[in-house]
């Protein structure tokens, strides 16, 4: 089982539409797949049209006396499940901290469902807390959607320094950019600096396209409904990326 | 297009796996029998072997399921499905309903087409599934649990699930007459024999020369160890028969086995060494293809074809009313139970003589005599108690598969050996080669050496005071 987590301090830049989209395309590959909308705004529940409330989802959930498979829903795709999101979710962090080992607590809730699904997708909430380093524990690898300023990969350094500062061990972190504009010349900038960064981005793109927002009127992913627009090719050829990568990762042990 | 193994191995871990034709190539499905679709993939075509496909958990799946046995269609059929879908107030589906047409294609008659609905559970929605399931069953009417369409497609085509077996279930009445009892074992066994010869024909996969010797090899035991059931010219002369039947496939079945070892032995080899194999593996695809031929000739011959139907003529005749072999009118179990008891003295006396002195043909010998007893309780098994019958099997296992790896380790130095000797005389071995081979042979012998010292602690295990009573119990007579 590999669990990928989409990640940024900053909200907006397209977490969710790139938790539920790659999810979807790992579920048509085929694997069985999960997400988990770990922000208590729900989006990805949204995109799913399901109702985000899950039984004992604050404190009991998350303290791991109802076990994560009972609060799995099947969503309309086929291969592809949700753990709603619930507002009761906003006070994640204070329950994490009660318990014995908050940092390991998510690693630990999804244990059991090992068998049950071969990718998890973690759909973060915007913060830089106890449930992020709780995620970054539980993650195989961190997609880190960027959008081409200067003040975004500063936040990316920040990353970087709080991952050298909690160790959580090996995490390969992904960072790409997304909502590009090429008209803009600070975007073109910043995506030629790329290598300044601390970490390697991928070479695909997400371009800026309401057709992504209209995934909140849809209440589906972005495939079942425009499959051979722009967004929706880019998105297939970012997961496409993502599987090189961890591939090579895998191989160099 | 449903594709199964010969022996329906795909069923018997508890899937079932389709291929839907599809504009370019098509999609490969595996579903959990009662559950919904487990794995899905894009593919080009129906796959005979899971190494066609890329990796993944499909593939790991049927790789788990059919090991070395071919995908081969058993049924398709046309299918068109219409997914109902029960909505929430947000538009979300809580419980889907897929209504089925099938027809199987095969069948030229009118066509008649099955409509089946299934009702598919999803997570999360129990409610909604029960709700649904209950309007289905109730206010539809609809009977639950019938066959779905594939199985009733299959029974179209006169078949079902698990019809085949390499292991068949000898059913036996106490008070049958013994010879009675024989027939129909030896009848079972000569359906699997004759179920597996096509496929060696047409070198489906390895296994069908596999079970194909194995009923030979039962046939042969069932032959000598029922003893005096059958008059004695007729049992000498197919003794021999099959005596010859069995080593005219010895060749094919031993180049098989060690074919299929190819990736093990190089798995054993530092990567570096590995690929200096390579001219073994040459000398073993040219001697396949040979043997095989040879195989082929062997059973379109018309001596197999007159055993074959000489034997079947002789099992399906009852026997006369008084017969003249001495135990053939004796009830079954009479039999039975002494030609066991028999079995099983000899297995702990051959066992009881063994010393860390004796060669390793002693223990061939304790190995030889493990086998007839677990064919004649195998055999007879539907006269006794299950669980008697299934503890005793059991601690026979554990002896068997010891002396079974002994026994094996030693034929594999012997066989590399002798394929060394070989390549040289036909040109295909380097001294790399040789050496490699050299290497594999040595590991081997210190696997067996260890796998000896074992022998003691296996045997004390099966010849306990337990196991002796319980064969007293059983069989009137242990040790």
């Amino acid at each position: 089982m590999r669990v990928f987590a989409t990640y940024s301090i900053k909200g907006g830049v397209g977490k969710t539409a790139t938790a539920v989209n790659l999810a979807y395309l790992s579920a048509q590959d085929g694997t069985r797949t999960l997400v988990w909308d770990l922000d208590p705004q729900g989006a990805a529940t949204f995109y799913f049209r399901v109702k985000p409330k899950v039984k004992g989802a604050g404190r009991r959930l998350i303290r791991g006396k109802v076990p994560l498979l009972d609060a799995v829903r099947g969503t309309d795709h086929e291969g592809l499940d949700l753990v709603p999101s619930d507002f009761r979710y906003r006070h994640m962090d204070l329950v994490l901290d009660s318990t014995k080992r908050p940092v390991r607590q998510l690693a630990r809730l999804l244990a059991p469902v090992r068998k049950e699904y071969d990718h998890v997708f973690l759909d973060c909430a915007p913060s830089i807390s106890l449930v992020s380093e709780s995620v970054f524990r539980a993650a195989d690898v961190l997609l880190v959607p960027t959008i081409p300023t200067t003040l975004s990969l500063r936040t990316l350094d920040q990353l970087h320094r709080s991952l050298a500062e909690l160790s959580p061990g090996r995490i390969l972190v992904l960072p790409f950019f997304c909502m590009t504009d090429c008209r803009k010349s600070l975007h073109r900038e910043v995506m030629a600096a790329r290598a300044d960064a601390p970490y390697p981005f991928l070479e695909t793109e997400i371009p800026y396209a309401s057709l992504v927002e209209r995934m909140g009127v849809r209440r589906a992913p972005l495939h079942t409904f425009s499959r051979r627009s722009v967004p929706a090719r880019a998105f297939r050829g970012l997961w496409t990326e993502v599987k090189k990568r961890v591939a090579e990762a895998d191989r160099a042990g | 297009m449903h594709l199964e193994t010969f022996d329906w191995r795909i069923h018997r871990s508890g899937g079932a796996l389709e291929f839907h034709p599809g504009r370019r190539g098509g999609r490969l499905l595996w579903r959990n029998q009662g559950d919904g679709i487990r794995h899905r993939l894009a593919v080009d075509s129906a796959p005979s072997f899971p190494a066609e496909l890329p990796e993944g958990p499909l593939r790991d799946e049927i790789a788990s399921a059919a090991s070395v046995r071919r995908l081969v269609p058993v049924v398709t059929r046309r299918a068109r499905k219409e997914t109902i879908r029960i909505l929430d107030d947000l538009g979300k589906t809580v419980a889907r309903a897929e209504l089925e047409r099938s027809e199987p294609i095969h069948d030229p008659r009118p066509r008649v087409a099955d409509h089946v609905l299934r009702v598919v559970p999803m997570r999360g929605y129990d409610e909604a599934f029960d709700r649904l399931e209950a309007f289905v069953v109730g206010d539809l009417g609809l009977p639950a649990g019938a066959p779905g369409p594939y199985v009733r497609a299959l029974q179209t085509l006169g078949r079902a699930p698990g019809d085949y077996t390499d292991k068949p279930e000898f059913e036996l009445e106490p008070d049958m007459r013994a010879d009675d009892a024989a027939r129909r074992i030896h009848l079972a066994l000569l359906d699997v024999m004759d179920a597996n010869v096509a496929g060696i024909r047409d070198d489906v996969d390895t296994e069908f020369l596999h079970d194909f010797r194995t009923a030979v090899r039962r046939i042969r035991a069932a032959l000598s160890q029922i003893k005096g059931v059958f008059p004695e010219s007729v049992v000498d002369r197919h003794k021999e028969e099959f005596r010859w039947l069995q080593r005219g496939t010895g060749a094919l079945r031993d180049l098989h086995v060690h074919t299929l070892r190819l990736p093990t032995y190089e798995g054993e080899l530092p990567a570096v060494v590995r690929r200096r194999l390579a001219p073994l593996r040459e000398y073993l695809r040219a001697h396949t293809v040979s043997a095989h031929q040879d195989v082929c000739t062997l059973l379109a011959s018309p001596r197999f074809e007159r055993l074959d139907a000489t034997w079947r003529g002789f099992l399906e005749s009852g026997g006369p009313a008084r017969p003249e072999p001495p135990e053939a009118a004796k009830p079954a179990i009479e039999v039975a139970t002494a030609r066991i008891a028999r079995a099983f003295r000899r297995v702990v006396r051959r066992g009881d003589r063994i010393c860390d002195s004796s060669p390793a043909a002693a223990l061939h010998d304790v190995r030889i005599e493990c086998k007839k007893l677990r064919y004649l309780v195998t055999f007879f098994e539907s006269l006794f108690p299950t669980a008697a019958t299934e503890r005793l099997v059991g601690g026979l296992k554990g002896l068997q598969d010891h002396l079974g790896d002994f026994n094996d380790l030693e034929v594999q130095q012997a066989a590399l050996s002798r394929f060394a000797d070989d390549m040289v005389k036909e040109g295909y071995a380097s001294s790399e080669a040789l050496l490699a081979m050299g290497r594999l042979v040595e590991r081997l012998a210190v696997r067996q050496s260890a796998e000896r010292d074992r022998f003691e602690q296996r045997f004390a295990e099966f010849a306990s005071e337990e196991n002796r009573v319980l064969v007293a119990e059983l069989f009137g007579g242990g040790s």
